[in-house]
């Protein structure tokens, strides 16, 4: 059987440009879009994408404290958005 | 008996989240769950959970839909041609306790090409946003059948 | 063994993660937006949790990592769901090729109960 134990750092290496890639689309619909809740979704994909991101430096750095930030993040992003999605309910009521 | 189970769950949640399962920790979790339990109130109606298999067998149902609509999505995205026809539909619902009209919603926004946009006040229309909707009535028959009868399955 | 099952959950990870970026580029609007970033941005953060779970194999970490992929999966939809239905009511448009509306009444509504 081949080892694989030696590639999981570099395809490691290769999928964090990859996310670094997908914050940076993100980011383009966060500056471009047309209205506010269009900015909201990007928002909320972003917090997701940093989760991600997290997880992965868990995968090539071995230190998995940073899963509890995890949740954390996870959490304020949801708290965030509901609560931003709130104040557009009551600017239009 | 219920709130017996919910309490076992919300201390081995807290003994995962402090890290380990030693038994001063399991006792910890024991007595804020029972706290937690105290303060809130006990959800409305009597419907509860039919068994535990049938519910891992939800559970399983909704992460292979899950699955499935991602794929959807990734296609979507990469070939090229424009072929959704986005619609709002309404679906009228048989009369479900709250937390049944969670879960189908849940599970309904987790599936391929559909998310749940509003519920009526009167709690018995769903009206769903669908991503290909080539024939509303179709549609509506497909998730009246697919998605609801599972969900009363699910619960008693 | 294990590290070519860290590998593939990695990869499909990624892989879904940056479906869900394009897709929030390209879509025509809203609402389909929102269809595939929760759906496959779910999807993407969940194998990626799972691939740390499973490379550091030992009990605590694989629970803190079930936790957390529970939490998103409860969480995202409602997320979504919240969004979608504030941008609907504010009255923002959808995609040109539309084939049913049925809630237009309910938003008429609230939108004269505003005006009034």
């Amino acid at each position: 059987m081949i080892s694989a134990a030696g590639w999981v750092g570099p395809v490691t290496q290769v999928a964090m440009s990859v996310m670094a890639l997908a914050m940076v689309l993100a980011v383009v619909r966060l500056l471009k879009g047309p209205s506010l809740c269009d900015r909201v979704i990007a928002m909320d994909l972003l917090m997701n994408l940093a989760v991600g991101v997290i997880a992965l430096y868990t995968v090539g750095s071995g230190k998995t404290v940073f899963l509890y930030a995890v949740i954390v993040t996870s959490l304020i992003s949801f708290l965030g958005t509901v609560g931003f999605v709130y104040y557009i309910e009551r600017r239009n009521t | 008996m219920r709130k017996l189970s919910y309490n076992i769950l919300l201390a081995v949640i807290w003994a995962a989240m402090a890290g380990s399962f030693e038994p001063p920790v399991l006792v910890t979790g024991a007595l804020l769950g029972y706290a937690v339990l105290r303060i809130c109130r006990a959800p409305k109606g009597g419907r509860h959970f039919r068994s535990v298999r049938s519910t891992i067998a939800y559970a399983l149902f909704v992460a292979w839909e899950l699955w499935l609509s991602s794929v959807q999505v990734a296609h979507d995205v990469i070939t090229t041609a424009k072929r959704n026809t986005p619609g709002v539909v309404a679906v009228p619902l048989e009369p479900l306790s709250d937390m049944q009209i969670f879960i189908l919603a849940n599970s309904i926004t987790l599936t391929p090409g559909t998310m749940t946009l509003d519920v009526s006040s009167d709690r018995r229309t769903l009206y769903i946003h669908g991503m290909f909707v080539k024939d509303p009535a179709a549609f509506r028959k497909g998730l009246k059948e697919n998605f609801e009868r599972r969900v009363m399955e699910l619960m008693r | 063994m294990r590290a070519w099952l860290v590998c593939v959950l990695v990869g499909g990870g990624t892989f879904f993660a940056l479906v869900a970026a394009i897709g929030i580029l390209r879509m025509p609007d809203l609402y389909t937006r929102m269809h595939a970033t929760s759906k496959a941005g779910t999807l993407g953060v969940g194998f990626l949790l799972a691939a740390a779970a499973v490379q550091h194999g030992r009990l605590e970490t694989a629970a803190v990592a079930v936790l957390t992929i529970a939490f998103i999966v409860l969480t995202a939809p409602v997320a979504a769901h919240v969004i979608v239905r504030a941008a609907y009511y504010a009255g923002v448009p959808m995609s040109p090729n539309s084939v049913a509306d049925d809630l237009k009444a309910e938003r008429e509504r609230r939108r004269s109960d505003r005006a009034r």
